[in-house]
């Protein structure tokens, strides 16, 4: 009996490890210092600084198998790119100030800021090329909603070895959300080619993991799972820890990690280290949230519409008879 | 005829009429043509009309920003505030209330609704004098709680389910955006207390609107906080409504055809600056009197419009008694 549970434990062990995810790494804009975080602005595309009036944004490396199962990186050795939103290419600044390595780039047009680290190492007669994308909105409400609707389209940048580029949902302007039930589409490219066939995983932060293949034209699509969000209060009160914004305000939401793995025959050496095939990997993270519906009813708001359209009325009505003198004949003597 | 008395002669009604059919479409639609007036507009363009709006009520965009953290409120980040506000009164001084007599678009909802009670012959409804006073203090708690309220979410008093209090009982959320096909906000949102009582509170007033303006003119301008706002500054603006006592005969013509009640219009005949916290600065008491120079409306000390009994004859049909 005690071998065969050894037996099935090391089966266990071992499967366990044989499917495990490969590590992933990809960008977070949320800094590990809480005392950093309040002195940050909160934007509809993160947390920024303000420097001489203009938006900073300061991402993070994290490393793990999943988004739950995952530290920040103290140092990478990579190299780091921003594209603009006129998809110019900029060197960001590395912060070496924080015991986590992390890199700062001034936002200063509103749009989409693309972030890239890219990191190469052979391992076992592969070069493997590990990417980490992250995609930053810069608006403002401030600057007012009628911007140049074309802001709102994913910028390229054609020399990432490996890329995922989110497509835009119908409609999709700065305040757009991704939402339980959307369908959410990335294109999947190689040197700015897409391609075929390429396995996309994406898992949420709650451990929902779905994957598929990205098809002729490099498009992988995903239905955002209608998850089961949280209650806050309740989690709350068994005492578990509640991430909460400014203001008290409770995040209903959820992160995913989307990520890609894509193997070619290419050969060479790097930094005298010979390798005979190449293993890229992407990953890139977004957040969703419950369905808008979810929580709302038109029915309800139909009743209380009603309610008030009877009270004012039949209010209305008895005021103005309440109000009515009856006819009083006044009779004057004027003798 | 010089062109002062041309203008003192026009007829108010149609002329009023085509400005709000103006404004009420540049305002509701003109976001389609991607015109933006910004975030300060001291008028119900309401900002939840995303599809349409040329520009958005500032009410909505003030307790969107001092809801900030305090600490970020009460820091040079802080002047971001006094900005919106500066925009809102170099807009306000322009027009003083008339934001809310010729631009506004619920105000211009609510003239087509008492429009339709006058089609059908439905006569008007009042307040009492005594609950008219009472009544009137409705806008400046409004106003206050949609200050303080805000206020109190940035110093983490309270959650952040209270954000924006006045925009979620506004009947414009409801009523504005669906001139677009949006109805969108015509829902109660169950996500919180906080959230469902406002959105609640919120339908049952827009049920209010709806029959409380077909029984009574302008029935939620009495209550509107931003009318309230507007008079706290009003003395700032260049356009003044006047009154010249000494020609007043205290007839009453001004007080019966003011949609907003407004009593001391006829009685008061000491006050100059005669503008009250409930006018909407329509002029149909200058446009009603027939007291030469009574009433008068000025532009940076230049009276553009007063009343004048050729006037006043000719938009009561009886100007050949005037001859």
């Amino acid at each position: 009996m005690k071998s065969y549970l050894t037996l099935i434990f090391l089966c266990l062990f071992f499967s366990s490890k044989l499917f495990a995810s490969m590590p992933k790494l990809w960008f977070t804009d949320q800094s590990p210092d809480r005392a950093m975080v309040k002195k940050m602005h909160m934007r509809h595309g993160g947390y920024v600084h303000v420097e001489d009036g203009v938006d900073v944004k300061q991402l993070w490396l994290r490393q793990g198998e999943s988004l739950a199962k995952s530290n920040y990186v103290s140092s990478a050795a990579g190299d780091y790119v921003v594209v603009d939103v006129q998809e110019n290419i900029h060197i960001p600044q590395i912060d070496s100030e924080t015991k986590q390595q992390s890199i700062r780039f001034s936002m200063p047009d509103e749009g989409f800021y693309n972030s890239y680290f890219v990191e190469r190492l052979v391992n076992n007669n592969t070069l493997v090329v590990m990417s980490a994308k992250a995609e930053t909105l810069k608006h403002n409400c401030r600057n007012g909603h009628k911007y140049d609707r074309g802001l709102v389209k994913p910028q390229k940048w054609s020399d990432a070895p490996l890329d995922i580029v989110r497509l835009r949902v119908p409609e999709e302007d700065f305040h757009t959300r991704i939402r339980s039930g959307t369908q959410l589409k990335f294109l999947i490219s190689h040197y700015g080619k897409p391609i075929s066939g390429i396995t996309v995983k994406l898992e949420t932060k709650q451990g929902w993991i779905n994957s598929t293949e990205s098809d002729e034209q490099g498009i992988a699509s995903f239905q955002i799972i209608q998850d089961n969000f949280f209650d806050a209060k309740k989690a709350e009160k068994e005492g578990k820890k509640v991430e909460r914004g400014h203001g008290g305000r409770v995040r209903v939401r959820d992160s995913y990690l989307v990520s890609a793995e894509y193997q070619t025959n290419e050969a060479g050496s790097l930094e005298g280290l010979a390798y005979n095939q190449t293993e890229y990997t992407v990953s890139t993270t977004g957040r969703y949230y419950p369905q808008k519906f979810a929580s709302e009813s038109s029915e309800q708001a139909l009743w209380f519409v009603s309610a008030g359209m009877l009270v004012m009325g039949v209010g209305g009505y008895s005021y103005r008879r309440r109000r009515v003198k009856p006819f009083k004949e006044e009779e004057f003597d004027e003798h | 005829m010089s062109i002062k008395s041309r203008i003192d002669r026009i007829d108010l009604r149609p002329f009023r009429f085509w400005f709000q059919l103006f404004a009420f479409v540049f305002l509701v639609y003109g976001g389609h043509l991607a015109i933006d007036l910004g975030n300060s507009l001291p008028t119900f363009s309401c900002g939840y009309n995303s599809q349409g709006n040329a520009g958005v009520c500032y009410l909505l965009p003030l307790q969107h920003q001092l809801a900030q953290p305090w600490t970020r409120l009460f820091s040079p980040a802080g002047i971001v505030v006094l900005g919106g506000f500066g925009l809102f009164i170099l807009w306000f001084v322009v027009l003083n209330k008339a934001w809310c007599g010729y631009v506004c678009p619920l105000g211009t909802i609510q003239d087509w609704i008492t429009g339709i009670r006058k089609r059908m012959g439905i006569p008007y409804s009042n307040y009492s004098d005594d609950h008219f006073n009472k009544l009137k203090y409705i806008k400046y708690f409004l106003l206050l709680a949609l200050i303080f309220i805000p206020l109190a979410i940035g110093g983490q008093f309270i959650s952040h389910d209270w954000g924006v209090p006045f925009c979620k009982i506004c009947p414009a959320r409801m009523i504005i955006p669906a001139f677009n096909g949006d109805f969108s906000q015509w829902t109660i949102d169950f996500s919180s207390n906080t959230k469902m009582a406002l959105t609640a509170l919120g339908m049952f007033i827009t049920g209010l609107f709806i029959v409380g303006s077909f029984i009574k003119k302008r029935f939620f301008c009495f209550f509107c906080p931003m009318s309230a706002f507007h008079f706290i500054f009003s003395k700032l603006s260049i356009l003044k409504l006047k009154k010249d006592g000494s020609k007043c005969t205290v007839c009453g013509d001004c007080y019966r055809v003011c949609d907003m009640q407004i009593k001391p219009i006829a009685d008061d005949v000491v006050s100059v600056d005669i503008l009250k916290d409930d006018c909407i600065l329509c002029l149909k008491c200058v446009a009603a009197c027939p007291e030469e120079g009574a009433l008068k409306v000025d532009v940076l000390g230049k009276t553009i419009f007063e009343a004048t009994r050729g006037g006043f004859n000719k938009r009561m049909g009886t100007e050949k008694n005037d001859d």
